[in-house]
């Protein structure tokens, strides 16, 4: 219990100013957050926190999750296909995934499929609007979503199971405990996503056929404190996902598929803190674990062609990192990192095993200037023999109006690597270059934001230039290869709102955000590929006694699939509603039904061409807590 | 008398001389309409989510309409459309990855008809070619087992069932001449690539295999009926693909139209992939490290200097109409492309033309 209340204190005397701490989300004292970089050196930037809840209102995914949520675009090959992100307008690999303090993007791919996440998983998801290169490395240029395991060491036993049953044979498991007791805090969730997702394809009397998903994941998080000055935490995600890649529908002409894509994905970190005085150590070691096979043929009956292999592919990443601290309580905080990134590549495209290694120091250091003022600055500097890789800079000012209002300005230089396939891939179609280099990218922030005991407003206006995009061409052979040559440019604002308050007996509250994204690849000026300009959702929800229900829109404009803007998907608007009741209010059981049903207006749309989302749907959703 | 006997004669001979032009060369001349006369050119369509189409460029290249087939249909093909066959009236629109053939009306895009995975057995189409009873489709299958490939003989009344002849891996450019058809194996998803010919003999149903050279692709005949084949030749990678160790050149095939054996090959000996070849009449036209070239038919060797340089930014298809070269430009293979238009003996861009999502082959209509 001592040790409790000094991570307790410790936690308070780090956030002393006159504003309230709106960026570093709600500080839960007995909760140890296991992504320190997000809370720490963040106090100009915005982070969006998502509650835990809203995860269940939308379909098990991150994409799901996040695209409902937040103005992320995601360009998502059809209900549970490869789905990747665009943040402020910026690429799929230009977003970076962060578990429990780890980028986790693919060292192959250099992105993460959203679509292989099971959000219901996470103790926190946070999304952290703009780059941060110093702190989360390559890919960390849009913006970083944030994926954490919380260890609570107050005594508690929790547990939660939800089932849910849905259209298109859609089933949902999830089972979650938490435990702490003595210093010692243990937390683990198992779920299980199945879904045939045969949805009828609009306009056509075509089924979405080769579509299913079926995905499992295993967390575990635990954590002992050893008195006062030690803690050892231990991080497990075990997730194993079988797809099969629908066709695809381009007016009434149907392209059937029969590719399936198998992946695996083991992850660990260990990490022993030692604190004394102003002074902390964290020692981390973590390996992850990835693994693909992408088939065609499989259980094709009507060809009865056998499976072929058509390509694979698995990197192991070890990482080694140690974090000092030193913090003048209320005043300024400084932290030094040193971390060695250790990758091994192999597959079917690569086809002569490739390593990799990255060692970086980072320092970052914030200081509350005056009881209004406060600033921070980091840097990182990268070493390794694979290219050149560059400073990497970022800083941040908030200055405190009053109270309630707060302004911030922040700027970064941020990176992405080239990744394994970008330099060493070979194979059918393509070669990779390995005198590719690092994309570099800076960016400017200012942003405003408000909040009472009613609501909560933020406004932010980013700007961002990216050099030396790796993009594909093919080469005079017919060969693909990658090289540096484009340049983009993004500029935008967001804006998040959300509030809460008493009517009649009852409570409404309210959550929306809205993004407006201007991208534009700077010598052509034409807007890049699937950016729409608005992305706008919002949810209200009335809820009193026993019961609760709410609305949800969510709208994206046009987005264009060539870059010279001459052809394009159309933009769609769509609403969900749903309907919660407490069957059960007791002291050892909780109990809620929940019957939501999705694009109630039966919208016609895609969010990829050729790949129409489904129409109207429903699901039956049970919680028990207990 | 005599006079008007041999006016007779002259104008008997104009007669049977065109009526034999038409009967040869365009067996139903093509009566004018939205779309003919003028050339078309067939669009594959991206994987970031645009169909493929058909481009119309007017007969004096001044203009051109896109998205032909969606403006009069309101509908699109797919992806991605591979290539296009004629026949009478009709144009064939092969289109690979949805498994059909949509047949329109030539003159007006209207479809009037379509062969189809279902009811024809065509699966992974690439190329159509006629003659008076049949249709003749090369088919990969599921594109990436190297065993499923096949040549589909479908009926053209429709009287008969559709044929399936087995064939090597990665049929693809075919051509039907004097009961033969004759097919390319370009491979284009085998990471071996193929060497072969096949030579389907349509009245005993036989294959024979022709090693021709590495990755035969394109294949015309010519003003003899001789039939020529370009093979694209291949790079071979070291095991980790950082650099080249071995050029299996391209080569220029031609086989005698009576024997089908090879009566010449044409080796390129640089170190430069050919990949492109069009024939019209008594010449060859290819394309080697972005100009054109032109050959004689009889010419002994490949010429050493090349007509012009070309304007291009990724080449994708190579015609010759009307000594016209019809080069096709996909740009960045992300935004519409352009067909370029070359006098091929003085070499002079006579016009440009913005088409649509990856233009591969044009055709006259």
């Amino acid at each position: 219990m001592r040790s409790t209340v000094f991570i307790l204190v410790i936690l308070y005397l780090s956030v002393h100013s006159l504003c309230a701490q709106r960026d570093s989300i709600e500080l839960l004292q007995e909760v140890y957050l296991s992504d320190e970089l997000l809370t720490d050196f963040s106090k100009g930037i915005i982070v969006q926190k998502i509650a835990d809840s809203t995860t269940l209102l939308f379909r098990p995914s991150l994409t799901a999750t996040l695209r409902n949520t937040s103005p992320i675009y995601f360009r998502e090959n059809g209900l549970s296909g490869v789905s990747s992100a665009s943040f402020r307008g910026t690429n799929a690999a230009q977003t970076a995934v962060v578990w429990n303090g780890i980028n986790i993007n693919s060292p192959l791919t250099g992105q993460t499929d959203f679509n292989v996440i099971n959000a219901t998983n996470f103790d926190a998801i946070d999304v952290r609007y703009t780059g941060a290169g110093v702190q989360y490395g390559s890919g960390a240029i849009g913006g970083t979503v944030h994926l954490s395991n919380e260890l609570k060491f107050i005594p508690h036993t929790e547990q939660r199971i939800i089932t849910s049953v849905g259209s298109f044979d859609h089933y949902r498991f999830n089972a979650r405990t938490s435990f702490g007791k003595n210093g010692f805090s243990i937390n683990t969730s198992f779920s299980v996503v199945d879904a045939e997702n045969d949805y009828n394809l609009f306009r056509s009397d075509q089924r979405n056929e080769n579509a299913a998903i079926s995905h499992t994941t295993f967390q575990l998080a635990a954590g002992k404190l050893l008195g006062e000055r030690h803690s050892i935490k231990f991080y497990h995600q075990t997730q194993e996902s079988n797809r099969e890649f629908a066709g695809r529908l381009f007016g009434n002409s149907y392209s059937p598929s029969n590719d399936s894509y198998k992946d695996t994905f083991l992850r660990n970190l260990i990490k022993w803190t030692y604190r004394k005085g102003h002074f902390s150590s964290t020692t981390s070691v973590a390996h992850l674990y990835e693994a693909y096979t992408f088939s065609s043929g499989a259980d094709d009956t009507e060809t009865s062609s056998e499976e072929t292999l058509i390509g694979d592919g698995e990197a192991n990443t070890s990482i080694l990192r140690w974090k000092g601290d030193y913090r003048i309580p209320a005043k300024a905080k400084l932290s030094v990192i040193a971390e060695d990134n250790f990758t091994q590549a192999s597959g079917l495209n690569i086809p002569v095993e490739q390593t990799r290694n990255l060692f970086s120091i980072s320092v970052l250091g914030s200081h509350q200037l005056t009881q209004r003022l406060s600033y921070g600055v980091n840097f990182r500097q990268e070493f390794t023999p694979a290219f050149e890789s560059p400073f990497l800079i970022g800083g941040d000012i908030n200055y405190c109006v009053q109270k309630q209002i707060e302004l911030t300005l922040s700027g970064s230089r941020n990176y992405r690597i080239p990744t394994f396939n970008d330099m060493y891939y070979g194979g059918a179609g393509g070669i990779g270059n390995p005198d590719l280099k690092p994309e570099e990218s800076v960016q400017l922030n200012v942003g405003g934001s408000f909040d009472n005991e009613f609501m909560e407003l933020s406004l932010n206006g980013f700007i961002i230039n990216t050099t030396d995009m790796i993009q594909w061409f093919p080469l005079d052979n017919g060969l693909w290869s990658p090289v540096n040559i484009a340049e983009t440019r993004q500029t935008g604002l967001e804006f998040i709102a959300a509030t809460s308050r008493e009517v009649g007996s009852g409570k409404l509250t309210g959550n929306a955000t809205y993004g407006y994204t201007h991208a534009v690849n700077s010598s052509t000026l034409d807007r890049l590929i699937y950016v729409p300009a608005h992305m706008f959702n919002a949810r209200i929800g009335y809820e009193i006694k026993r019961f609760s229900a709410f609305y949800h829109n969510l709208y994206t404009s046009k987005v264009f699939t060539t870059v010279d803007e001459s052809f394009s998907i159309p933009g769609y608007d769509i609403s969900n509603i749903g309907l919660n009741y407490t069957v059960v209010q007791g002291e050892y059981l909780n109990l809620t039904s929940q019957f939501i049903t999705r694009n109630l207006f039966q919208k016609e749309y895609q969010v990829a061409g050729g790949f129409p989302m489904p129409g109207r749907s429903y699901q039956l959703q049970l919680i028990f807590n207990f | 008398m005599n006079i008007l006997k041999s006016i007779f004669l002259i104008a008997l001979s104009v007669t049977l001389f065109f009526s034999c032009d038409t009967d040869d060369d365009q067996p139903d001349p093509v009566p004018a309409g939205d779309y003919t006369p003028g050339f078309l050119v067939s669009h594959e369509g991206t994987f970031s989510g645009v169909s493929g189409s058909t481009s119309f460029m007017s007969a004096d290249l001044m203009n051109v309409q896109n998205e032909i087939y969606e403006a009069v249909n309101k509908d699109v093909v797919g992806n991605f459309q591979q290539s296009i066959g004629f026949r009478d009236n009709f144009a064939y629109l092969v289109v690979d990855n949805t498994n059909t053939i949509t047949i329109v009306n030539r003159n007006t895009f209207k479809k009037v008809g379509e062969y189809t995975a279902e009811d024809h057995g065509i699966s992974t189409p690439r190329y159509i070619a006629f003659d008076d009873d049949n249709a003749y489709v090369t088919n990969l299958g599921d594109a990436f087992t190297p065993t499923d490939d096949y040549l589909s003989v479908i009926p053209l009344d429709e009287s008969e069932d559709v044929v399936t002849v087995p064939l090597a891996e990665g049929p693809e450019q075919l051509l039907v001449q004097n009961g033969f058809v004759y097919i390319t194996h370009k491979a284009v998803f085998s990471s071996q690539g193929s060497e072969l010919l096949s030579i389907y003999n349509i009245a005993t149903g036989s294959v024979d295999e022709l090693v021709v050279g590495q990755s035969p692709d394109e294949i015309y005949s010519d003003v003899n009926g001789d039939i020529w084949i370009l093979c694209d030749g291949k790079f071979i990678y070291n095991d980790d693909f950082t650099q080249i160790i071995d050029v299996l050149p391209s080569r220029l095939v031609r086989l005698s139209g009576n024997s089908n054996s090879i009566s010449q090959t044409y080796n390129f000996t640089d170190e430069v992939l050919v990949n492109y070849m069009a024939v019209e009449g008594d010449k060859i036209y290819y394309i080697k490290n972005g100009s054109f070239y032109a050959m004689l038919v009889n010419a002994t060797d490949v010429p050493a200097s090349s007509i012009a340089a070309l304007e291009t930014d990724a080449i994708y298809g190579l015609s010759v109409f009307d000594n016209q070269l019809f080069v096709s430009d996909a740009g960045t293979f992300s935004e519409r492309g352009d067909i370029e238009i070359y006098d091929v003996n003085s070499g002079v861009l006579i016009n440009e033309l913005e088409v649509g999502m990856i233009p591969s082959k044009v055709y006259k209509n």
